[in-house]
């Protein structure tokens, strides 16, 4: 019985050994290296920035996918068949997923215009609620009654977006009717007075009451008034309560729609 | 009266002090103790301060919070300047002619601090603040208001339990009038000093306008009178321009 015939082998396998070795030592080192390429990103970026995880994950395919083509090429495979083959995947893909492939570019867009970050409180449509992630292909957000909603990339990009929570302070406007009987400047001032007493209201930009105009039911009359974003459903709460209040202990009733008619004979 | 001491409570005891609009009652019970406060907004009594009688039954508009777990050391008191900037607006605003330098002095509100030993236990203003806005409606910063007289007699200024007197010194190197119409003070960046009669005062504050600035910018000036009460809320760096003034009035 013959021995193993380590040169021989060698001989007759050796380059293909070499070559393989060397396209396992380039895949090694290309996982290696996109894993450290993406944990430099991390630390260099914020917790949470969904721009810093798209990059993450770029940078990380990308990488790998060099090294596999590097790989693939040492052991002899022709990566020109790949290419005509990718080419014609391509083009099937494409036309079956038009709609994700908008998403993913609307979400690009979103992710470099920055119209609404995570955190924020946005009306999109008819959803508000505070945005919990800015993905590839979608929007999410938690809804105030607790429901999470998913909104496409594209829906979002072709929506008016209202950012609720972009600067730091925020008017609310209470709306009312006051009866004529009343002279105008008293019930400004008194609504200013009413204002500057609220805990929440702030100091600057000042309270402003401005006419809207005679209606049916008297003055109407805009109370506006400034608070931090933090503060202004306290504001919305309370300033009605304390208008209402005011009102009352001076007998001031709210307008109501009222028409004189003149019989003539 | 220095009312930043240590207030002794015994076991079974209560001390209640009053502190301009501030009510502060501290009962210790074994290793519990107990704080219940409540600032009177229009208090006219502004400058009240003093211990006061115990509560009987503590009033349902107090606050009240319970410490467990408290070491056996008396609880200590310390004045402590706004958590935020102060927006000072002058009831009569001052026009600084080009070229012009001169002192004046604001009194910018307290805070309370209620220390065991190290621990800070609570802080408290002695009088809630307004809260206002400085900067563009979409940038700017939320700040405490305050009216202030901008005195520019030192012996006028009235001394009162819950405000310390900031000095503000107004260089205006420009070669128009400023007018100075809001000051915003970074009162979170300067200390508490009491002087030898008993007032608070701060850090002084240096309001420099230089030649082809439109604004002034705020810079930390000197130290106040006698030593620190403690350390300013945020420390600073050495004295760089920290903040812009307007000049004009906000719309």
């Amino acid at each position: 019985m013959r021995g193993l015939d380590l040169g021989a082998i060698w001989a007759d396998y050796g380059a293909h050994i070499q070559s393989w070795s060397k396209a396992a030592l380039m895949l090694a080192a290309g996982v290696i290296l996109a894993n450290v390429l993406a944990r430099l990103v991390a630390r260099a970026s914020l917790p949470r920035d969904a721009r810093a995880v798209l990059a993450r994950r770029v940078i990380f395919w990308a990488v790998i996918g060099v090294f596999v083509a590097s790989a693939l090429s040492e052991v002899g495979f022709d990566l020109s068949l790949v290419v005509g083959a990718a080419g014609i995947v391509t083009v099937a893909v494409g036309f079956a997923s038009q709609t994700s492939a908008s998403n993913v570019i609307s979400g690009l867009f979103l992710l470099a215009e920055r119209p609404l970050s995570v955190g924020d409180v946005v009306r999109v449509g008819a959803f508000t609620g505070e945005v919990l992630a800015v993905d590839l292909l979608s929007v999410k957000l938690r809804t105030f009654d607790n429901l999470f909603v998913r909104v496409p990339n594209e829906t979002v990009m072709k929506s008016e977006i209202v950012n609720l929570s972009r600067f730091p302070i925020r008017r609310f406007d209470l709306l009312l009717r006051l009866p004529t009987d009343h002279p105008l400047d008293g019930l400004r001032a008194l609504l200013i007075e009413v204002a500057d007493q609220l805990p929440v209201a702030l100091d600057e930009p000042r309270p402003q009451v401005i006419f809207q105009g005679l209606g049916d039911a008297g003055f109407e009359l805009q109370l506006s008034v400034w608070a931090e974003q933090a503060c202004y459903l306290e504001l919305r709460n309370t300033l009605p309560e304390a208008v209402d209040r005011a009102l009352r202990a001076r007998n001031i009733p709210l307008g109501v729609p009222e028409r004189r008619m003149r019989r003539e004979s | 009266m220095r009312w930043w001491t240590t207030l002794p409570v015994g076991e079974g005891q209560e001390r209640t002090l009053q502190l301009g609009p501030l009510t502060l009652r501290l009962a210790r019970m074994r290793d519990i103790l107990r704080i219940a406060h409540h600032s009177a907004e229009d208090d006219p009594a502004d400058v009240a301060l003093g211990e006061i009688g115990p509560i009987a039954e503590v009033p349902q508009s107090f606050t009240v919070e319970r410490f467990a777990g408290v070491a056996p050391v008396d609880p200590r008191l310390i004045p402590l300047t706004a958590n935020r900037s102060v927006v000072s607006r002058p009831e009569v605003p001052l026009v600084v002619l080009p070229g012009a330098e001169l002192d004046v002095y604001v009194s910018t509100p307290l805070w309370v601090g209620v220390m065991v030993g190290d621990t800070q236990l609570l802080d408290l203003p002695i009088r809630p603040p307004k809260p206002t806005f400085f900067g563009t409606p979409t940038q700017g910063t939320v700040a405490w208001a305050m009216r202030t007289l901008l005195r520019v007699d030192r012996s006028k200024i009235e001394p009162r339990p819950h405000r310390a007197i900031t000095p503000v010194q107004i260089h205006n190197a420009g070669e128009d009038p400023l007018r100075v119409e809001r000051l915003q003070i970074p009162v979170q960046r300067l200390s508490v000093h009491a002087d030898a009669d008993g007032l608070l005062w701060t850090q002084t504050i240096v309001l420099h306008r230089r030649q082809g600035q439109e604004h002034a910018q705020v810079e930390l000036g000197a130290s106040g009178p006698g030593p620190a009460l403690g350390p300013p809320r945020e420390k600073n760096g050495t004295a760089h321009p920290v903040l812009h003034v307007f000049n004009a009035v906000f719309t």
